[in-house]
């Protein structure tokens, strides 16, 4: 079966020396991603090259067998994304935030926008300005937003941002029931390693710009360990160049 | 094509749903009013026919010459840089390049939502300026210009207007607010429309010092010549701005 998100080789060096580096993996259908890693590991640039924000200097991303450089439309088609920060437009109103959502995708059936404010909760305040919203309440916006044209590949970087503790609850019952219902995929970063390991079928830790350690929960844990002791271990290995010199 | 259509219905509802495009169209319809009663009066009291039959052009001209010089460009710089550097800083940008559209045509589509302000504005005030002098009995709508010629000198000066915002659009791919980039396009403009003043031979290649190209029209039988040469001078300096701009944002991080 063709995987959902094909990444091979991906690299990307800023100026200041940071960036990425020889990045492969693929997510398949149904499967749940968990992108682990200190800050500034790489995980919000690997996140916005996979979504076209920014540009890879070496390497190709595929999305449903589509290249995002050659033909980012149709790769993104069929997936969608909640990048860094939950923003909207805030001079709007959420539905109407959605409705240019939306229009990108024809096929909608009427009614789906008020099926996603209902499911975020925020049909009552669907058309209060989103400047006057909580950041939870925008974060849920943008998880709507997110969810709006039932893709098939979710990417979500730190989806929990400004949820409370029901909200992460009623999140990952969401993340869980997409999956195994809707054979929804999903690429999940997030510092919250053990609510995410109930949930992550998959996962991938990133240190110092590069996938150190990546597969499915059993494997990274060893059938075990939970997967923050995974982690920790996989991160505190000796440095990059410390390794080297191990070696 | 239906992701640029889609973008450019949504950078058109953006556009409507900000409070200050909202007033600025506003303001572009009182400032026509205003002017033809003021002018209609000072025509009653001094018995110099300002405007209106008689007058030099009619209000509809005469609007036209403020609009494209003192309120056009600065709307349009701040539009532009509302939706490229605006959006860039309230982080809004990545709502639409994460869709499934070309970033080439959500610069296209933005440009357009620009343009169709801009032809909003030249409409409302024509119209506008038409119906005052019309209601006003200055003239009955017999304006020097007549309704029809009015109407295609107010076409005219889109182009020019059109060519500073494909400029505004690629000078404020280098910035990340869009305050500041408007303030340096509003910058430029000035310089460039007082530099002919100081240096006249500069207003042969200074493109802001030709955005009064519709006046070529106010005559029967422009030279064709003429035209011809400075709507090409126009055109050339719209596309490249346009290519350099598009190449800008292609290449950008968000």
């Amino acid at each position: 079966m063709e995987p959902v998100m094909e990444v091979r080789q991906v690299a990307k060096r800023y100026p200041g020396g940071r960036g990425v580096a020889n990045m492969s993996m693929q997510v398949g259908k149904a499967e749940v991603w968990g992108l682990f890693g200190p800050n500034g590991a790489g995980k919000t640039t690997l996140l916005k090259i996979l979504t076209g924000l920014c540009h890879a200097d070496a390497g190709s991303v595929k999305l449903f067998g589509h290249d995002i450089k050659g033909d980012f439309a149709s790769a993104m088609s069929r997936a969608s994304c909640l990048i860094e920060t939950a923003d909207a437009y805030e001079y709007m109103s959420a539905e109407r935030n959605l409705k240019l959502v939306a229009r990108f995708y024809p096929g909608l059936p009427d009614g789906r926008i008020d099926e996603v404010l209902e499911l975020v909760g925020l049909a009552r305040d669907k058309r209060r300005k989103v400047s006057g919203y909580s950041l939870g309440m925008k974060q849920r916006l943008a998880i709507a937003a997110a969810l709006l044209a039932r893709p098939e590949l979710i990417i979500l970087d730190e989806p929990t941002n400004g949820l409370d503790i029901e909200g992460i609850l009623w999140l990952r019952g969401l993340i869980s029931r997409l999956a195994r219902e809707e054979g929804t995929s999903f690429l999940i970063s997030s510092h919250g390693i053990q609510e995410m390991e109930q949930v992550c079928t998959h996962g991938c830790i990133i240190a110092e710009g590069e996938i150190i350690r990546q597969g499915t929960v059993a494997e990274l844990t060893h059938g075990g360990v939970s997967l923050e002791a995974a982690y920790i271990a996989a991160v505190n290995r000796p440095a990059k160049g410390e390794r080297k010199r191990h070696a | 094509m239906p992701s640029y259509i889609a973008n450019v219905r949504n950078e058109i509802d953006k556009l409507s749903a900000m409070r200050k495009i909202r007033l600025i169209v506003l303001l572009t319809a009182i400032v026509p009013v205003m002017a033809g009663l003021l002018l209609g009066s000072l025509n009653g009291q001094t018995g110099i026919s300002f405007i209106g039959a008689g007058g030099a052009a009619g209000l509809p001209l005469l609007m036209l010459d403020l609009l494209v010089l003192f309120w056009l460009p600065p709307v349009l710089f701040m539009t532009a840089a509302e939706l490229f550097a605006g959006e860039k800083s309230t982080r809004t940008m990545k709502l639409v390049l994460t869709k499934p559209i070309a970033r080439s045509a959500v610069y296209a589509s933005k440009l357009t939502a620009i343009a169709a302000l801009c032809l909003l504005l030249l409409g409302e005030v024509w119209l506008i300026a038409w119906l005052t002098e019309l209601f006003t009995g200055m003239g009955g709508g017999s304006s020097a210009l007549g309704v029809l010629h009015s109407l295609g000198v107010y076409a005219a000066a889109f182009v020019p207007m059109m060519v500073l915002a494909l400029i505004a659009a690629f000078v404020v791919q280098w910035f990340g607010s869009g305050t500041g980039a408007f303030l340096i396009l509003l910058f430029f403009y000035l310089a460039g429309k007082l530099l002919p003043l100081v240096y006249p031979s500069t207003s042969g290649w200074n493109v802001f010092a030709q955005t009064d190209w519709y006046r070529l029209w106010l005559g029967n039988l422009p030279s064709l010549k003429h035209a011809m040469t400075l709507f090409m001078f126009l055109l050339a300096h719209g596309i490249m701005s346009y290519a350099a701009g598009w190449y800008r944002f292609e290449k950008q991080s968000f």
